[in-house]
């Protein structure tokens, strides 16, 4: 797109960040154990509660972790994030029709993709997964499907409907029944009578096989069924989530599954924090939920879907996925140990990119200690930071520390300017990255107020070429040596200055501050909107308190999300 | 290496989210404002009785409006004439059988561009209708209105078709949102080209049906219907409890169940006054190879046949429809914006948009807009052979003009002769001002003295039996384009 050719950077603001607000603290409004009965107070009720502001907008408060620290989590939040609806993924179609119904494994093949949150890069969104009309045709045609199928199965077992005319108590049962199961909650009074009058209407012009499949279908079509709530009573202002409101949060958050029998037989106690905990820390055992923070992961690192074709970039996918499972889910892995470690699963392909090692029987590979350290130095990330341009791979490379790992997310471009790095990479065609950047310091001394910020991080990267070979210095016609050193500044306690990327991810690793950024990624994963770290400190805090407690373990920030302030409340408008 | 995943963009996303693109606010328009011209989507019951049809041409990357070739400047994608005559220009060479029913326009003018006005304001040339607020923000790809498609559409309680040719790309993008069905709402494209033949035509067997087989057609219709006006209470219902900031998710699912309701209790066309006996066996064939999708900026080269042949089919299947009454309004998307195919060169995207920065000679990109001419003509024969050119209205429109703007815009609108509209005509509206490229278009483009693109779809959707008097934002709106009617 041509927009102009202009690197004129003056609109650019500071980088430093201020302290931001922190999430308002102090005493007010009800507890945040939910009691299940949906109670609510008016919008300027006590306490002063209200909606935490969430724009979906980035963040630019670069000092977050300052302010993260010195909030202060014990008073009860004043401040609630909005009630909402949130649109079952396919995933969570496939499941809660499942569990429902017990057709197994009903095809979600002709679902749209769901859309990637372009503010979170999550496709579990709530904020913008709308029903769309290819949404809506394929819903349709599921539901049909499913529902004939089930359809059959229903009626020989409840006998009832077959009769000629069908009874009210018949098509009540079947109404409450089946609506309970597909809405993961019971039917109101109301509900039941429409839902079974629109059997018997059916019935009147069907016979009972597709009456009851069209009954079914509307129920899966019902919003009630595609979305899930966190609305209470839905009385304007703070509202406690209904209890099977927050077992669903629970569960679906978790691993992407409709309430369970064990989560059922709780539900009435899920106001209680401890039950909740317990719940949450048992469906966090799952399958299914380590299927959810694999996907997690597979998002986090923007990896999409497995490609298909055999190759480097096929073979880096395996290997990115299969090093995060092992680390995780085999040796209980923590986030320094996905940043740190020296080793890798992967095949002939991508070890040959690595050097000369070969993997082992179960596919381990060991690698240099002083070269490889964890994913950042992985073939899966070098590679998809790599970019034609000298700069754009320096600044992909130092962005995707700030955003990923550290979770500061530096302002935007200004409006005038074309995001095209090679048009600043001017100080000669045979210059290292370092040697341009430093040319860049001095004709764009505006642009890099912000480009200080994580430009210089990218040259550490340079020791790695575009395929994500180690090298110590540039091939011909370059021939110069590569100088990793850095100093990684106003990143909390990871500050400090490092001899190489492997010397980076240590002290990433080793940081309060990257615990607390992967837990904020992981709350606008699980939670399905932004996260803002100065407007939900708290949220952040607890999550990342809460792991650290369990003694740093990836796969217990799944467990994580029910230790939050604000789980079971909201706020209503 | 080359970091290119075939079937998912995510690879990628998270730098385009947070940095390299955020400040052009790529894929913004999956969560705009959603408020405005909400009412226009809940229109459910027609409006208006069809006179016509409508079909938008559309094309990426603008045209070359003319050719200078030892000093002589001679008009290449415009033309000459008058209010009764009309010498089609080189580029155009390909309608010169179609002279008698075509209008080339020169001088109209997107008034609603966002500041940059280049090829992101493919979301407003059907619109019409400006961001809430200007700037290098998320608004610049999302449209704000009905685009003119869709609101014909809604009038007629149908849904407008929309296809796209490319084969490489099967997810919305906003080099694709052309086409919106309300304020927010992209309406995607499809390539299924079997799904919409069902759509189109799976009722259309030619055969006489026995009793019991319309009965079961009737009944199954009626379930349908009756499952969809529940769902349509369901929603009602939902929505009462819902946050106010939420409502958006409802509007936009009882859009799709009405949608969805239209297309699933479509009127059976009487067979016998279209036939698609000769479409059945391309489209079978071309559902049969699946494109591979790659759902980014570029495609390999060598497929200039490929593109021709689906896009053909595309043409063909829209006149037959029109033809059969089984659908009255569509859009074909050839391209996306600011990439493109060079079908001449039979070089991957985006050598086309390349073409339109200068990377080969001028001459090459009018040959681009000729072959796209031969494409149009071929659209225009398919019609003429259904005899129904007279009733369809054609406009062929791209995003930008030659100075990658919306300003002195170049539009061919075809037949609608039966409708009142006088083809066979050159229209040239005067322009005031100048506006380089990238240097923010809005003050020279909405000057009163220049003719607004809101006149051109408020003629075509009166031509076609829509009688509103305004289209996208009234202030733009001067009236009809008394030119172009007989």
């Amino acid at each position: 797109m041509a927009v102009g050719a202009s690197a004129a950077c003056s609109a650019v603001g500071t980088v430093t960040g201020g302290p931001g607000s922190a999430q308002a603290t102090g005493s007010g409004g009800s507890g945040v154990n939910g009691s299940g009965s949906g109670g609510s107070t008016s919008a300027t009720g006590t306490g002063g509660i209200t909606a935490i502001a969430n724009n979906g907008m980035v963040s630019m408060n670069l000092s977050w972790y300052d302010t993260l620290k010195s909030t202060d989590c014990s008073g009860t939040p004043t401040a609630l994030p909005a009630s909402r609806i949130w649109r079952l993924s396919a995933t969570q179609w496939q499941n809660t029709v499942s569990a429902a119904l017990g057709v197994s494994s009903p095809s979600v093949s002709s679902f749209p993709p769901d859309q990637l949150n372009a503010r979170t890069g999550f496709d579990d969104d709530s904020t913008g997964d709308k029903i769309t009309l290819p949404l809506a045709q394929a819903y349709f045609t599921a539901s049909t499907n499913v529902a004939t199928q089930a359809a059959a199965t229903i009626v020989s077992s409840m006998s009832c409907l077959g009769q000629t005319p069908v009874t009210a108590t018949c098509a009540q049962a079947f109404a409450s029944t089946y609506g309970a199961k597909l809405f993961r909650r019971a039917l109101t009074s109301t509900e039941t009578s429409t839902y079974s009058g629109f059997l018997t209407q059916q019935l009147a012009a069907d016979p009972a096989q597709p009456a009851v499949a069209s009954t079914l279908q509307v129920m899966m079509m019902s919003p009630n069924f595609e979305f899930r709530t966190e609305l209470g009573n839905s009385v304007p202002g703070p509202v406690t989530m209904t209890n099977d409101e927050i077992a669903q949060l629970l569960s679906y958050s978790i691993a992407d599954i409709p309430p369970d029998a064990a989560l059922e037989g709780v539900v009435s106690q899920l106001g209680d924090a401890t039950v909740r905990q317990a719940q949450a820390e048992r469906l966090a055992g799952l399958s299914s939920a380590k299927a959810k923070l694999n996907q997690f992961w597979n998002e986090y690192l923007a990896l999409g879907d497995q490609p298909t074709t055999p190759g480097v970039d096929q073979s880096a996918w395996v290997e990115a996925t299969t090093f995060f499972s092992n680390v995780v889910w085999n040796n209980n892995g923590t986030l320094k140990d996905l940043l740190t470690a020296p080793y890798t699963w992967a095949d002939k392909t991508v070890a040959a990119v690595y050097g000369n090692a070969q993997p082992d029987s179960t596919g381990k590979l060991s690698l240099d200690p002083t070269q490889r350290a964890g994913f950042l130095t992985s073939v899966a990330m070098l590679t998809q930071t790599a970019a034609p341009s000298q700069a754009a791979t320096v600044i992909h490379r130092g962005l995707l520390v700030r955003e990923r790992v550290l979770c500061q997310t530096p302002p935007p471009p200004p409006a005038t300017v074309v995001p095209d790095p090679a048009q600043i990479q001017q100080a000669g065609p045979n210059a290292t990255a370092r040697q341009n950047y430093q040319y860049f310091t001095m004709v764009h001394a505006d642009c890099n107020a912000c480009h200080s910020f994580f430009q210089p991080l990218g040259l550490a990267f340079e020791a790695y070429d575009a395929n994500g070979a180690f090298r110590t210095q540039y091939p011909a016609p370059i021939s110069m040596p590569i100088d990793t050193t850095g100093m990684l500044n106003t990143a909390g306690d990871a500050t400090g200055s490092y001899q190489d990327v492997v010397g980076m991810a240590g002290m990433l690793g080793a940081s309060q501050m990257a615990g607390y950024c992967m837990s904020q990624q992981f709350a606008e994963f699980a939670f399905g909107r932004s996260i803002d770290l100065d407007q939900e400190a708290c949220t952040v805090k607890t999550m990342g308190d809460y792991v650290t407690g369990k003694g740093g373990q990836m796969s217990t920030l799944l467990a994580s999300i029910a230790a939050t302030p604000t789980m079971t409340r909201r706020f209503h408008q | 290496m080359t970091r290119k995943n075939s079937n998912n963009p995510r690879r990628t996303t998270r730098f385009t989210r947070r940095s390299l693109l955020r400040g052009l606010g790529a894929g913004a328009a999956l969560f705009g404002p959603f408020l405005r011209h909400r009412s226009s989507m809940a229109q459910t019951t027609p409006s208006a009785t069809p006179a016509g049809n409508l079909l938008i041409f559309y094309t990426p990357n603008g045209h070359k409006r003319a050719l200078t070739t030892n000093g002589v400047t001679a008009p290449a994608f415009d033309a000459t004439g008058s209010s009764s005559s009309l010498t089609l220009g080189t580029a155009m060479t390909p309608l010169m059988p179609f002279t008698s029913n075509i209008a080339v326009i020169r001088g109209l003018n997107s008034k609603t561009p966002t500041f940059i006005a280049s090829h992101q304001d493919n979301c407003r040339i059907l619109t019409c209708v400006g961001a809430p607020k200007e700037g290098n923000d998320n608004s610049q790809f999302t449209g704000y209105g009905p685009s003119i498609d869709q609101a014909v559409g809604q009038a007629f309680g149908e849904q407008a078709l929309v296809v796209a040719v490319d084969p490489y790309r099967n997810m919305g993008y906003w080099r694709t949102f052309l086409n919106w069905s309300a304020s927010g709402v992209n309406e995607p494209f499809t390539k299924d080209f079997m799904g919409v033949y069902t759509s189109l035509f799976g009722m259309l067997t030619g055969q006489t049906q026995t009793a019991a087989q319309t009965a079961a057609i009737m009944r199954a219709q009626a379930r349908n219907k009756s499952i969809l006006d529940f769902v349509t209470s369901d929603i009602g219902t939902f929505r009462s409890r819902i946050n106010s900031n939420d409502k958006a998710h409802m509007d936009a699912y009882l859009a799709s169940i009405q949608s969805l309701e239209t297309q699933v209790t479509q009127t059976v066309a009487v067979p016998g006054i279209c036939s698609t006996t000769a479409l059945m066996p391309r489209v079978t064939t071309m559902a049969a190879t699946p494109a591979p999708i790659q759902n980014d900026d570029k495609s390999p080269n060598g497929i200039a046949d490929q593109l021709q042949a689906r896009g053909q089919l595309w043409m063909d299947m829209i006149a037959t429809a029109f033809a059969c009454g089984t659908r009255r309004v569509a859009t074909i998307q050839w391209q996306g914006a600011s990439e493109g195919y060079d079908p001449v060169g039979n070089l991957g995207s985006p050598t086309h948009h390349s073409v339109s920065h200068g990377s080969a000679p001028a001459s090459h990109w009018a040959d681009i807009d000729t072959w796209y001419s031969t494409q149009f003509a071929y659209m225009l024969n398919a019609l003429q052979t259904f005899n129904v050119l007279d009733k369809t209205v054609i406009a062929w429109v791209s995003e930008i003009t030659e100075g990658h703007n919306q300003l002195d815009m170049v539009t061919v609108v075809a037949g609608g002769t039966s409708l009142g509209l006088k083809m066979g005509q050159y229209i040239k509206y005067p322009v005031t001002g100048n506006q380089p490229e990238g240097s923010g278009a809005i003050p020279v483009q909405q000057d009163p003295k220049n003719r607004g693109l809101n006149d051109l779809w408020i003629t075509l959707q009166n031509a076609v039996g829509v009688s509103a008097t305004t289209f996208g934002d009234p202030k733009f709106c001067t009236g009809p384009l008394a030119e172009l009617k007989a």
